[in-house]
């Protein structure tokens, strides 16, 4: 191809060189030679943009990542990705969630610690309930239901139970929950009335209710919300 | 659809370490704030964040502007209708005063780069982006405001100069043009050219804001990076532009090394003196 007239073709040419550090022959019918800055040297200055921009945005997110690995092999992991991965989100803390995915996949033993990071983004990034009972409204009122807050993620991972939520403010997190109350604040996940919490209960064979369920809001792991349907009772 | 804005007096990105200033104790050197759209709009599997509720406080005082970096206007891809969306949902959410967004592009094939490249100047380009232009337009029901790129190349095949584009673009898309005034300063370093002359040639009656923001200086060339205090030179090109362009709204973009309030405001009363000296000399 002797010249390039077509916006996609430029565009596909640029975004291939700025990718792959590579300097593409097409791309000397496309670009001016303004000297004394050489071609080359133009598109590095976009080159390394884009490696800087992303690889930082993967380490601000993931900090516990790069503590436990070499710095050299911490820079590999991430070239990796982001070769295989590039972004197709309007923002980088979006195209953060696929590195987890990634790490996943690919990394098990950094499974845990890459949930940690990411869940301490998600937990500190949510919104509060809009349909939260303050506690004399729940006195007030006649039904109400029982719901995981935004802010809460858990996940199970090998023998691990993560669980990270937002109390006061700051993101809380720990990798040692107890297995019936991962179970609990899975069926949370739904918003769920004091009848269905007894069934649970009962089908579970644990008797954790009244005790962990007033630890579990007091602590902002989980809420109350209203009753839609009337469905509960105090 | 809403006339192109008129003048706000001067406002500020807003940026994460002055929230808490904007919400305990407003500051009134200015008038309007400007935020990043994309770090406010709802996140496809996750919603919105709680920095929505903080910015509807903020829009009890000020006027908002939203500012966007991957609307990816100037690629070769159809308009991303997701994005769009959500860039609705957040305008209905936010009633900003302006919306706007590049003249660059981000990326082709569904793929974002994260970065503002220059688009080439052929009628190829303008018709495409002018079509982008007016689709979003209609989508949102207001005007938008295209902003001058700071560029690092330029193409062979240009078949205009970019102030030629520029002034096309406007005129066939009936969109505002967001004049950049630290983005032309860089691009002159970098491609050789008149910052003043570039200025002469721009659409004036089309411009809905200004922006001013400080560079890097490279080696023989400079990067817009927004992480330093406004360059002497740029302030001395918007003196210019408030004596020879009129006076329109006008903010500070600080993304880097983001001083404290105090400091920043420093450089907002030097805005406010050249404003003051503009009028009182006309």
């Amino acid at each position: 191809m002797s010249k390039v007239h077509k916006l996609a073709e430029i565009q596909n040419l640029i975004q291939s060189s700025v990718k792959s550090r590579s300097l593409p022959q097409d791309l000397i019918y496309v670009v001016a030679e303004k000297p004394p800055i050489s071609i080359e040297q133009r598109l590095h200055i976009y080159q390394d943009a884009y490696a800087i921009r992303l690889k930082e945005s993967i380490r601000d997110d993931f900090p516990r990542i790069e503590n436990v690995l070499q710095c050299e092999h911490y820079n590999y992991i991430i070239d990796i990705f982001i070769k295989k991965n590039p972004s197709r989100h309007a923002n980088l803390a979006e195209y953060s969630e696929l590195f987890v995915n990634y790490i996943e996949q690919n990394y098990t033993e950094l499974t845990h610690l890459v949930y940690l990071d990411w869940f301490e983004i998600l937990s500190s990034r949510a919104q509060e309930p809009k349909d939260q009972l303050s506690v004399t409204k729940i006195q007030q009122a006649n039904y109400f239901m029982v719901k995981i807050k935004p802010s809460t993620f858990v996940k199970r991972i090998g023998l691990m139970n993560l669980l990270s939520y937002r109390q006061n403010g700051e993101v809380r997190q720990t990798s040692e929950v107890n297995v019936d109350i991962m179970s609990l604040l899975f069926y949370l996940k739904t918003a769920r009335s004091i009848d269905d919490l007894v069934k649970f209960s009962i089908k579970q064979n644990v008797n954790f209710l009244s005790q962990e369920l007033q630890k579990l809001i007091q602590n902002e792991i989980i809420y109350c919300c209203k009753s839609l349907q009337g469905a509960s009772y105090v | 659809m809403n006339p192109l804005i008129q003048d706000m007096g001067i406002g500020v990105g807003l940026r994460p370490p002055h929230y808490q200033q904007f919400l305990t104790a407003p500051p009134r050197s200015v008038q309007w704030v400007e935020v990043i759209s994309e770090n406010f709009m709802e996140w496809t599997q996750h919603g919105y964040g709680q920095s929505i509720e903080m910015l509807l406080k903020i829009r009890e005082n000020y006027p908002i502007s939203l500012h966007g970096v991957s609307m990816n206007i100037g690629s070769a891809d159809p308009i991303d209708k997701n994005y769009l969306q959500r860039l609705k949902n957040l305008q209905d959410l936010i009633q900003p005063n302006v919306v706007s967004d590049h003249l660059s592009w981000t990326g082709v094939n569904g793929v974002n780069m994260h970065d503002l490249f220059p688009v080439p100047y052929t009628m190829e380009a303008l018709n495409h982006i002018a079509d982008k232009i007016k689709y979003v337009q209609d989508f949102l029901g207001q005007h938008i405001l295209i902003e001058n790129p700071s560029s690092y190349l330029e193409y062979k095949i240009s078949e205009m100069s970019e102030t030629d584009f520029i002034s096309e673009l406007v005129n066939k898309a009936d969109c505002g043009l967001l004049l950049d005034i630290n983005n032309v300063y860089v691009s002159s370093i970098n491609h050789n050219f008149d910052s003043y002359e570039y200025l002469k040639k721009i659409p004036a009656r089309r411009i809905g804001q200004i922006h001013l923001a400080g560079h890097s200086q490279k080696d023989g060339y400079l990067i817009d990076t927004h992480d330093a205090p406004i360059g002497e030179d740029v302030w001395l090109l918007y003196q210019w532009c408030t004596q020879n362009l009129g006076l329109q709204s006008v903010m500070i973009e600080r993304d880097g090394n983001i001083p404290d309030w105090t400091d920043l405001e420093i450089e907002i009363k030097k805005l406010g003196q050249i404003r003051e000296q503009s009028t009182q000399t006309r």
